[in-house]
């Protein structure tokens, strides 16, 4: 796992007259949680894709490692060795079986690139049953699960987690709490993105987008969910 | 990064497998309009190419011009006038009809055939039941060591090696003019036999030994006229014309070698409609002006083909672009670059262009046998199946390029994708 230092500082996007983030600061490390609340179209997504560098900035300065990441540009290896993001319609590609979909970042990285141990990733996940079954034929639990194996095969340093439990029973969301935890005990940094505000709580840090920019919520221990 | 070639190409072929419906699609426009394309070429030159097929073996150095009627008989002066002005070098090659009874010669031949120079002593032979003239001892001086020939095996001297113009390893194919009786007619009849000549024989009595000195043939220090040759050959050859050897007796009609065969041959076309004159180089060159005629009509069927086929491939491309955005959209997501996905992108289409390539060119294959085999059967008639070169040419290049063009266009397209868009349009 690579280590992790992120800093943004004033970042600004606009989609046309729009403008959906003003100010935007925010420093991450390996060992953030970082949850962000807030309401429908306030730019919670539009934030985690800038973060997730599948997105562009219009303004302020984004460094990730040191490196100033320039809008426009697609560092696309940063996204792939350092980054998984969790999606909350998971985003499996459908004419593809549950192993091929989870094996998927390993096609892109360097040969010698760091990546887990499938098997044992498998077994934390427990979707042995599901490889080589087609990701439509999986209940919703199922797929997030599938999508989380995929964000973590090749050991990024940071987790983006855009609602990830959003379409998922009580049960589901306790397994998915319980792995981000885990994960993040591991030493990778989350991002976790909810409008939720009981699933926010879990979070080291706790944020809302209002008007464009970062508020810090509170300070409180975190809420883990009982063993 | 160093490229990682088979797991890209195992991933393209696996996503060109899953995408199989709108790849299917594609293939049908494809390969249906690259066998059009094929067909029309192939079954074009074999049309021609079975025109001329019996003129293509013959050595394009001969002349063969009919002297039997009285008329050409007395244009024979003219006629070799004309041929010394051309051409000094050419030679004449006396040819002899033979009355063959099938008859045993020597140590393995089965029968002989000679090509005698004009005004020689008659051949000798000896006959199946043993009562000998005399005998010839042939020996080999290139080519096969003995004389044992079968089939359409022939053998002949190096004069007419020389003569006739021939080169290469042998078995060496060489379509000669043999001539028969017609059974109860008037007429001579020569037909084109194809001989696979496997070596050549030293010089005979009957192939005087020659030697070429200041323009001129001699033997020993006496001058010859005209260049003679030797050809043996079996008794299968000569029984497709159910003759029978029984005397020797001058044709009527004259060889002649020359490399100005096609301007002699035109030349003595003109003389006169009592000589009948042919010659194979005449022949080919009618088969290549008819070849270069069809060249042209071919680039204009071919340019429009591909416009048609063009356009079809651009829509047929951009709907299977359009059901695979967001595969796309999510594989630039988890970090593959636009490089990846245009490599992605031109494996597949390179793959399915391939696939149909393939697949046209078994059809056709396919449809020039069915095609063979039918007029075999129907009509007992042995049709070639042949595409020339520049017809091989045009359908490579045809293919290559629309499957360049077109898996570039389609990769481009596909690495231009925006990524977070077509994640949401999901």
């Amino acid at each position: 796992m690579n280590q992790l230092q992120i800093h943004i500082t004033h970042l600004r996007k606009a989609y046309g007259a729009h403008t959906v983030l003003r100010d935007v600061n925010l420093a991450l490390d390996n060992g953030s949680y970082v949850s962000i609340v807030g309401k429908s179209g306030s730019g919670k997504s539009t934030l985690l894709n800038i973060l997730g560098l599948v997105e562009g900035y219009d303004g302020g300065e984004y460094r990730f490692n040191g490196s100033l990441i320039r809008s426009g540009a697609d560092p696309h290896r940063l996204r792939l060795e350092n980054i998984g993001f969790i999606f909350q319609s998971y985003n499996l590609i459908p004419s593809l079986s549950c192993r091929e979909n989870i094996l998927m970042p390993t096609l892109y990285r360097r040969r010698g690139g760091e990546q887990q141990d499938f098997q044992a990733l498998v077994e934390l996940l427990d979707i042995g049953a599901l490889l080589e079954q087609n990701v439509n034929t999986l209940s919703g639990g199922e797929k997030q699960r599938v999508a989380i194996a995929r964000a973590l095969i090749l050991d990024p340093c940071l987790i983006l987690a855009d609602e990830p439990t959003g379409n998922l029973d009580e049960k589901n969301r306790e397994i998915i709490l319980r792995l981000l935890r885990r994960e993040h005990e591991k030493g990778r940094a989350i991002v976790l993105i909810t409008h939720d505000d009981a699933l926010a709580r879990q979070a080291d840090t706790r944020l809302r987008l209002q008007d464009g920019a970062l508020q810090a919520v509170e300070e409180e221990a975190p809420d883990w969910p009982a063993q | 990064m160093k490229f990682r070639f088979f797991p890209a190409l195992r991933h393209a072929a696996r996503m060109a497998a899953r995408n199989r419906r709108s790849y299917g699609l594609l293939s049908v426009t494809v390969t249906l309009s690259l066998t059009l394309l094929l067909g029309y070429l192939a079954f074009s030159d074999a049309a021609v190419y079975n025109r001329y097929k019996e003129v293509f073996p013959q050595p394009s150095n001969l002349v063969v011009v009919e002297t039997g009627t009285p008329e050409a008989e007395n244009l024979l002066p003219a006629l070799d006038n004309m041929v010394a002005l051309i051409d000094p070098d050419a030679r004449m090659i006396p040819y002899y009809k033979c009355h063959s009874a099938m008859l045993q010669y020597g140590r393995g031949v089965t029968s002989v055939v000679y090509l005698i120079p004009e005004g020689s002593v008659p051949l000798s032979v000896c006959d199946m039941g043993g009562v000998s003239h005399s005998t010839e001892e042939i020996t080999m001086a290139a080519g096969r060591d003995s004389l044992t020939l079968h089939g359409n095996e022939a053998v002949i001297s190096q004069n007419l090696f020389d003569v006739l113009g021939l080169e290469g390893e042998f078995p060496i194919t060489l379509m000669a003019p043999l001539n028969r009786i017609v059974e109860g007619g008037n007429g001579v009849w020569y037909d084109m036999v194809e001989l696979s000549i496997v070596g050549i024989c030293a010089s005979t009595s009957v192939d005087y030994p020659l030697h070429y000195e200041n323009e001129e043939y001699y033997q020993g220090d006496a001058p010859f006229p005209v260049a003679n040759g030797v050809l043996i050959t079996t008794q299968a050859v000569l029984g497709q014309f159910q003759v029978e050897l029984e005397e020797l007796a001058q044709n009527e009609c004259r060889f002649l070698c020359s490399s100005h065969a096609e301007e002699i041959a035109s030349r003595a076309d003109e003389m006169s409609t009592g000589m009948q004159v042919g010659a194979p180089s005449l022949a080919m060159a009618n088969a290549r002006k008819e070849m270069a005629g069809l060249a042209e009509s071919k680039l204009y069927t071919v340019a429009l083909l591909l416009l048609i086929l063009g356009l079809n491939l651009y829509s047929s491309f951009e709907n299977a672009l359009s059901e695979r955005r967001f595969e796309i959209g999510v594989k630039r997501a988890i970090g593959a670059s636009a490089l990846d996905i245009v490599r992605q992108f031109l494996l597949e289409s390179t793959l399915v262009m391939l696939l149909n390539i393939l697949l046209s060119v078994v059809l056709v294959a396919d449809g020039l046998i069915v095609y063979k085999l039918f007029l075999r059967l129907t009509a007992g008639q042995e049709w070639v199946a042949w595409i020339s070169p520049y017809s091989v040419a045009m359908f490579a290049i045809c293919a290559v390029s629309l499957t360049l063009l077109f898996s570039l266009i389609f990769a481009c397209k596909a690495a231009s994708v925006e990524i977070v868009r077509h994640l949401k349009a999901e």
